[in-house]
């Protein structure tokens, strides 16, 4: 039988809700949402490729709801869920409950990256298919977890990650004392600070991360480049 | 010119499965010896039950006294700090001309991101060690066509497995050699 994965988007924080999304340094509420939103779609797209719709679930803040149903994206699978922000840092068993039936591989990740190519998940499910417990973790440049994985789900795992608020090293201190089969992966690159606005643009003006985006997300991306090309 | 196998791991503890292996690689690898090399594991990322690196150490020796064509080397435990295959591999160069470097077919999927994955390749065999159980993957980098592909014995047993059965107070007989066993007992590991 094949082990279904299922993969979870976290996003604690809101990205349609204009008016509540997080601000990129330097950009306007409007286009901090359009870049967030454009991070997702990216991913969403390259697990769509390798997984059903079906098994990919989106967990978006509570604040994004009444966004949501106004403006129906029409990426957004029936996998849709709302938690509030203390459901986010404290209680990730209510995220899990969503999982489906028969699920045996899980992937959360915080989807504010880019950097992942349909390969590197083709290489994270074959990780998943081996006979010991397994957790494979994928880290930021800014060494925070990006994403992790799992064939073996314990509440500990997210629990112990939520508590290094997320930062690699300070975690993976604890993850250790777990017994699995720890693989961390090459990084990706995620957009926290200012300057990763121009480290992004250099990224995907390179032919080898070609496949880290599709022409459309490109096209999505360059829209910004374009209106905030002063940074670059 | 001597060929040797290098097999590295935690060995802890080294368990009947990876000296099945061992010798099964020797044999069909016509090696002149295969090298154990135990890794460092950092003090803070130590799991509650992992043993000092002297017992893990001491264990090996133990279990592999008695096979001439095994040996073993302090080499990662000696550098007091997690080391890169590639560095190791460099300093055994020195000593021997021809090294299959075994590893398991877990390491094959994630090779691509090791320290210099190609120099790897040009200074050993890449020995994978594939057993019935490792289901084929979906990923095949460029690394997967250049490796030696190895069916090895799969014997059903883990060094966290011993560790727990240990911790437990249940027999750990003909899981680890019987030296590696009186060891284990005498100094009180894994409780």
């Amino acid at each position: 039988m094949t082990n279904v994965t299922n993969v979870f988007f976290v996003l604690t924080e809101p990205i349609f809700s204009k008016n509540d999304c997080h601000v990129y340094p330097h950009f306007s509420k409007p286009d901090s949402s359009f870049l967030y939103v454009t991070l997702l779609k990216n991913l969403y797209e390259i697990f769509s490729s390798v997984l059903g719709k079906e098994d990919l679930f989106l967990c978006l803040n509570e604040k994004d709801k009444e966004m949501i149903t106004l403006t129906s994206p029409p990426f957004l699978s029936a996998n849709t869920f709302y938690f509030d922000e203390q459901t986010f840092t404290n209680d990730f068993t209510s995220i899990f409950e969503k999982r489906k039936p028969g699920a045996r591989n899980f992937i959360f990740l915080r989807p504010d990256f880019v950097g992942l190519t349909n390969q590197d998940i083709s290489q994270i499910l074959d990780l998943l298919t081996l006979d010991d417990d397994v957790l494979v973790i994928k880290k930021s440049l800014h060494k925070k977890i990006a994403l992790f994985a799992t064939n073996n789900y314990q509440p500990e795992i997210p629990e112990l990650i939520h508590k290094k608020n997320f930062v690699c090293e300070s975690a993976l201190k604890k993850l250790c004392g777990l017994d699995y089969q720890l693989y961390k992966l090459k990084n990706v690159f995620s957009l926290e600070q200012a300057n990763d606005f121009k480290e992004l643009y250099q990224m995907l003006s390179r032919k080898e991360n070609y496949a880290c985006c599709s022409k459309q997300m490109h096209d999505r991306f360059t829209h910004l480049f374009i209106e905030y090309k002063e940074l670059l | 010119m001597e060929h040797v196998g290098i097999f590295g791991g935690t060995f802890d503890p080294i368990h009947i499965g990876h000296l099945i292996t061992a010798q099964s690689l020797l044999e069909f690898r016509k090696l002149d010896k295969i090298i154990f090399i135990p890794c460092y594991i950092s003090p803070h990322k130590r799991q509650a039950h992992n043993s000092d690196p002297k017992h893990r150490l001491e264990i090996l020796k133990l279990s592999i006294q008695y096979q001439k064509q095994f040996d073993y080397s302090e080499i990662e435990l000696n550098r007091g700090e997690v080391s890169y295959t590639i560095d190791t591999v460099r300093e055994l160069k020195k000593k021997y001309d021809s090294i299959d470097l075994i590893i398991g077919f877990d390491n094959l999927i994630v090779f691509d991101s090791w320290k210099e994955p190609d120099e790897l390749f040009k200074l050993t065999n890449v020995i994978v060690m594939k057993r019935i159980i490792d289901k084929e993957i979906e990923y095949k980098h460029k690394y997967y066509e250049m490796a030696t592909i190895i069916q090895t014995p799969y014997v059903e047993l883990s060094s966290t497995y011993i560790r727990n059965r240990e911790a437990n107070n249940l027999p750990i007989d003909f899981m680890v050699t019987y030296a590696a066993k009186e060891y284990i007992h005498k100094n009180n590991l894994y409780h």
